[in-house]
């Protein structure tokens, strides 16, 4: 039963057990792991690259970088697993030294995962890491809403919850900061239990925020957009660019996805997008309500990634580590994002949040103007005269439409969680924002298309254990 | 390289100073704890139990069934029970080795910045 007529005619067809539209790391993990099972595939992807929120880029002389997702860390065992196996160089990002942090006016600089220099504000922000991380650990992760304070905590803002337990000024300051830094959004855009979530998903919060140790612990040699490339590598012409996928048709006797250029004929559908990119495709027969309004709810955070090109690391001869946090400015957090052979210095700086949503109204020259403004006052003159200023906005990017997650505002995950995941017929869902371990994170990419593979090899009985 | 009596000196020394922490009572009220400490160079060992949020006793050797076990040489036990070192600094994390549940871990961690920072 098709209620609305395209003319496909004009259209190549092509067949497939499963059509997987999105070649990021979901979409292309799935592949892979049906593939292996003895399921054909195709990925449609709407880009002229595979890699999604990974991608990677030469500057003009030369120099790779990530404007993207860059980072995997200790606890990522998925991914580690991944890169081990196709044999992806890492290395460890630079965080030797002291880091800066700006806060009224004034420079400091510290050693450690935490600004020491005001005793009482460190207190408040171990007490609080502490009180979250107790809280983070009552929290289910493939059923969020079933925590017993699910209620209380998805009625409130990590704001609200900030007012209400965090007493010194420096340290609301910190905490802020770190939420801008891990959903670059503002705290009083998420729910308390999405955030609560987020963090046990990760393992902790420092987990979330560090370096060693943590979430930015490692980077690739040639770029995090390696890992998808390999895999689309391996895929061959199982993955198909520069189709953009608008309408899928499902029935009884199978699946249509109809792009720009093709229509895919599948028995199984996986959606590998995240849902506000999700609720933008047409459906036939339509979504459901509950999960039409679930992509209605999940918006993206706001970023751009900036980074100035330097003749060398300059900021390792003083020490530093290349990292501040700053409670003023454009770029409140930065790292060193110099290639591994130091054969030239990169700073890295996010524009997040708010900040990021001012940014984009700013022209390209007042936006380098004020990126390079808070370059200098962390770092000093020299940070002034870069070989070269490189952005990414990516709420510009048609194809993802923000960074770095889709996140969950209050009341979102009580009455929507159950449709995060939960299979429409032959449509099955994908991406990070689905994972439960690492959500939000390339990891938490990988794990979900290895759950949505897993998910129709089920649907089509067809055992693992009959992979050749 | 310290020795155990060094050693002893800080933790009974750590001891008095958790105990005076009105923020460690508060924040970590109702967790009791084991903890086995270990300075791997000179085979020294010892036994913290933390009772309702309070460190109640140190005591030489291993005693009783540890929640957590503390591994790491002399020197850098003895200078982060003297508080002579951040033990969030990135050399200390990877100096000490802890094991024990995640919770656990969790509570010491704040309870060695909070006596760090004296809070």
């Amino acid at each position: 039963m098709r209620s609305i007529s395209i003319d496909t005619n004009t259209l190549l067809t092509r067949h497939a057990d499963v059509g997987i539209v999105g070649a990021g790391l979901a979409g292309l993990m799935a592949a892979r792991e049906l593939a292996a099972a003895g399921v054909s595939v195709c990925v449609l992807e709407a880009r002229d690259r595979v890699g999604g929120r990974t991608w990677t880029r030469p500057t003009s002389d030369g120099t790779l970088l990530d404007v993207g997702g860059q980072w995997i860390g200790p606890t990522q065992q998925r991914m580690n697993r991944l890169v081990a196996e196709l044999g992806i160089e890492t290395f460890k990002t630079w965080d030797i030294g002291e880091n800066v942090q700006y806060r009224g006016g004034e420079r400091h600089t510290y050693s450690g995962a935490i600004p020491t220099t005001d005793p009482l504000v460190a207190g408040d922000v171990m007490e609080a890491l502490l009180t979250l991380n107790m809280m983070a650990m009552r929290v289910p992760l493939e059923t969020p809403w079933t925590a017993s304070d699910a209620a209380v905590w998805d009625s409130q803002t990590f704001a609200t919850w900030i007012d209400a337990n965090v007493s010194a000024p420096g340290a609301r300051t910190l905490l802020e900061l770190a939420i801008q830094a891990v959903f670059s959004a503002e705290p009083r855009d998420l729910s308390l239990l999405h955030v609560l979530f987020y963090i046990r998903s990760a393992g902790g919060l420092m987990d979330l925020l560090g370096v060693t140790g943590g979430a930015q612990e490692t980077r690739f040699i040639t770029g995090a957009q390696t890992v998808a490339n390999r895999l689309a590598d391996a895929l061959g012409d199982r993955v198909v660019l520069g189709a953009r996928v608008h309408t899928i048709i499902q029935d009884d006797a199978g699946a249509q996805i109809i792009s720009d250029t093709l229509v895919l004929s599948c028995a199984r559908v996986i959606v590998a997008l995240p849902p506000t990119l999700a609720g933008r495709l047409h459906y036939r027969p339509a979504l459901p309500g509950l999960r039409d309004q679930l992509t209605q709810r999940m918006p993206m955070g706001t970023v751009y990634k900036v980074q100035c090109i330097y003749p060398k690391p300059f900021w390792r001869d003083a020490a530093l580590t290349g990292q501040a946090s700053s409670d003023t400015g454009a770029v409140r957090i930065t790292f060193d994002n110099s290639p591994s052979d130091g054969s030239r210095g990169v700073l890295l700086g996010f524009v997040e949040g708010d900040e990021g949503r001012v940014f984009g109204q700013r022209s390209p020259q007042e936006r380098r103007a004020a990126v390079l403004e808070c370059f200098v006052r962390y770092f000093g003159a020299q940070a002034g005269q870069p070989l070269d200023y490189v952005e990414q906005s990516w709420a510009e990017e048609e194809y993802t439409r923000g960074c770095y997650a889709g996140y969950m505002p209050p009341g979102v995950w009580t009455m929507y969680g159950a449709a995060l995941r939960a299979p429409i017929g032959r449509i099955h869902w994908a991406g990070t924002e689905t994972a439960t371990h690492w959500n939000g994170y390339m990891d938490g990419a990988v794990q979900s298309g290895e759950r949505v593979a897993a998910e129709i090899l089920a649907a089509l009985e067809i055992h693992p254990t009959s992979r050749v | 390289m310290a020795t155990a009596a060094e050693l002893r000196e800080a933790l009974d020394d750590y001891l008095v100073r958790a105990q005076a922490s009105e923020r460690v009572r508060r924040t970590l009220k109702n967790w009791d704890c084991v903890m086995h400490l270990e300075a791997t160079d000179i085979g020294a060992t010892y036994t913290m139990t933390v009772k309702d949020g309070a460190v109640a006793s140190v005591r030489d050797g291993m005693q009783g069934a540890a929640d957590l076990v503390i591994r790491g040489s002399s020197e850098d036990l003895t200078n982060i029970f003297w508080g002579d070192e951040n033990p969030a600094s990135n050399y200390m994390q990877g100096a000490i080795k802890v094991l024990g549940s995640q919770e656990d871990v969790m509570k010491l961690d704040a309870m060695a910045m909070f006596i760090y920072l004296g809070q």
